[in-house]
């Protein structure tokens, strides 16, 4: 069907209003993500220096295609084994932790979700990590502000540190149900300060989902284990699917973790630039690659509610 | 069917009595670490270590603070962090409420690849795009244009066209306006996902009245979308409030509060020697007033912030 030309010219107008609007965001996204991504893969390919100015030199020869070389790949594939290992590392430590950190911030969201009085301080208490945390006050409290009392273990030693351990042995409980317990309550610490953004999408999630649909189910007799998995869990699984990539994307380019600092550390300490690019590089395409992997697993299991 | 009753009825008393527990628990372990950095904070260099101490000092003392606001230059790094942080928060919340409301009401080509975009900004590795952005801060000029003189032809852009950026706030106040401030990708989506929820009758009426695009936009959708302005202001100021990466790479005279406090360990040093248990409350003493504004901050907002990520429903 052929729309009328006054129909035509609006459609036109409100596109671009839409791009006008866009703009800023565009402009941007060309000057502060893909001019700098290209340019730092083009680094890698030549020898970065920084000459004594503050300026840079960008590789030996005479032209242009004399400058291009492999040798920072070489380097990279040959050299690097501190890398290599942290970045395994990371994976690794990211499989494991993201699974933990969306289960059990699901369970509080379902929690806090529920009636009960104390339900704003509760909330309020749970937020608090979004609002306060960020790596910089809990590498503080955590390591080195104890750095002398602290074991060398992975988690947090806070609860081994501080008091904890006193009041506890205090009460006459054995040693060994003493550390078993400061232990847990390190670890659910170390998750639980983690979870705030991710408790907070689902709890939005939650609130979203339509009160006739649990009406429905109770009047059909469901029990509440039914009502979560067929009607609960569906309703959120699109944040689940937000969370995980968010978590992963939190935990994996957290400054503070020790693969970012060996990629700083190469190219703000010992200023090799281009094998800092090519590190970064490397580490952006494996994430784009999960991230993608991610997407194609969960799309299936997506449940999308139908807009009314 | 009594019985059934029963059951069930014990269930809920236990699951509540659990739930409590939980609660309890858990906000326990939330709060122990602030408890304890005020525990620590407000106690002598002599009591640190005594084990007849554990969590109330025999005596007060506000030395620590003033030790740590000596050797952070709290006035000083404190005035700095707000103002950048407000500022680019300001300019990041207008650049992102644009994207949004431009992604979640207008139909044009390309606009799905656009999102990705905005998505893809999220994955990017701060670590990937800071040298080149160092240099191109350095002598900033026209982008695109000036790289590519650089690098093909080797002449480096007129001076009078370029400026150096690095150690000015613009290094934070560029990205910000152009929406690609800190975590900006993640705004850009709430904004998105609030402005789809708002109904369509509104900005009709507007339009019908002969209001233009962007009129309807700051006299209809910006007053009525404040949740999700306070939303992303407070993750905003957050963010920019903890940021030591950039401020690091980017600023090297003046210090944040965030930089002051990751050096408050070396300026102790410096100060009074190498000694942990006189350093240690002072460090704590630091953290809590580096995590004082935005606590102050959160019990004040923190009713309106909670419900309007209930109500902007983030999530859509």
């Amino acid at each position: 069907m052929r729309r009328k030309p006054r129909e035509a010219a609006e459609i036109r107008r409100r596109a671009r209003a839409g791009k006008l609007f866009l703009l800023p965001f565009m402009i941007g996204f060309v000057c502060f993500y893909v001019q700098p991504l290209l340019l730092s893969l083009f680094y890698t390919f030549i020898n970065v220096q920084p000459t004594k100015g503050g300026g840079l030199t960008l590789g030996v020869g005479d032209t242009f295609f004399d400058k291009l070389n492999l040798e920072n790949y070489k380097y990279m594939f040959e050299q690097e084994n501190d890398y290599w290992q942290s970045l395994i590392g990371t994976f690794k430590d990211m499989a494991i932790t993201t699974p933990v950190i969306i289960i059990f911030s699901l369970f509080i969201a379902l929690i806090l979700n529920q009636k009960f009085r104390g339900r704003v301080i509760a909330r309020a208490i749970f937020f608090m990590p979004v609002v306060v945390t960020s790596g910089l006050v809990m590498s503080f409290i955590t390591g080195d502000a104890f750095a002398d009392q602290t074991q060398t273990t992975e988690t947090s030693a806070i609860f081994q540190a501080a008091g904890m351990s006193d009041i506890l042995q205090g009460m006459n409980l054995p040693e060994d149900i003493v550390s078993i317990f400061t232990s847990i309550t390190s670890q659910i610490f170390d998750t639980l300060w983690l979870c705030g953004v991710q408790i907070l999408l689902f709890l939005a999630a939650l609130q979203g989902v339509s009160p006739q649909l649990y009406e429905a189910a109770k009047i059909e007799g469901a029990t509440g284990w039914e009502i979560f998995w067929k009607v609960t869990f569906p309703s959120v699984t699109p944040i689940i699917l937000v969370n995980i990539i968010y978590t992963i994307i939190d935990k994996i380019t957290d400054s503070s973790n020790g693969l970012m600092g060996i990629i700083n550390g190469t190219g703000f300490g010992a200023f090799q630039y281009s094998r800092a690019c090519l590190m970064a590089w490397i580490f952006f395409i494996l994430l784009l690659v999960l991230v993608g992997l991610v997407f194609l697993f969960t799309r299936k299991m997506i449940f999308y509610q139908t807009d009314n | 069917m009594n019985k059934q009753i029963f059951a069930s009825e014990l269930m809920a008393r236990v699951w509540k009595l659990a739930r409590f527990l939980i609660i309890v628990g858990l906000s326990f372990i939330l709060l122990y670490p602030i408890l304890y950095m005020i525990s620590m904070s407000v106690r002598s260099a002599d009591q640190v270590a005594d084990p007849s101490v554990i969590w109330i000092p025999k005596v007060y003392t506000f030395e620590n603070f003033v030790s740590a606001v000596k050797y952070m230059e709290y006035d000083a790094s404190f005035h700095t962090s707000m103002t950048v942080s407000l500022t680019s928060s300001i300019l990041s919340l207008i650049s992102c409420s644009l994207a949004g409301y431009g992604l979640a009401r207008f139909k044009f080509r390309g606009k799905e690849i656009w999102f990705t975009c905005v998505i893809m900004t999220l994955i990017v590795p701060a670590q990937a795009v800071t040298i080149p952005m160092y240099l191109q801060y350095q002598s900033f000029s026209i982008p695109i244009i000036s790289p590519i003189m650089n690098i093909i032809f080797e002449t480096p852009m007129p001076s009078w066209l370029s400026v150096n950026l690095i150690d000015t706030w613009f290094v934070f106040w560029l990205p910000a306006m152009f929406g690609c401030g800190i975590r900006a990708g993640l705004y850009i989506y709430i904004f998105r996902q609030f402005f789809r929820s708002i109904p369509h009758e509104l900005e009709e009426a507007a339009q019908v009245d002969g209001a233009g695009y962007f009129k309807t936009f700051y006299r209809i959708m910006v007053p009525n979308a404040g949740s999700a302005y306070l939303t992303v202001f407070i993750f905003s100021l957050v963010w920019y409030w903890n940021d030591t990466f950039y401020s690091n790479v980017f600023i090297s005279r003046k210090a944040t509060m965030a930089k002051a406090l990751s050096g408050l360990g070396e300026s102790i040093k410096a100060g009074i020697g190498v000694n942990e248990y006189r350093s240690s409350p002072i460090k704590l003493a630091g953290c809590l007033l580096f995590i004082l504004p935005l606590m102050i901050m959160y019990v004040f907002l923190q009713n309106y912030f909670v419900e309007s990520v209930e109500k902007t429903g983030i999530v859509g």
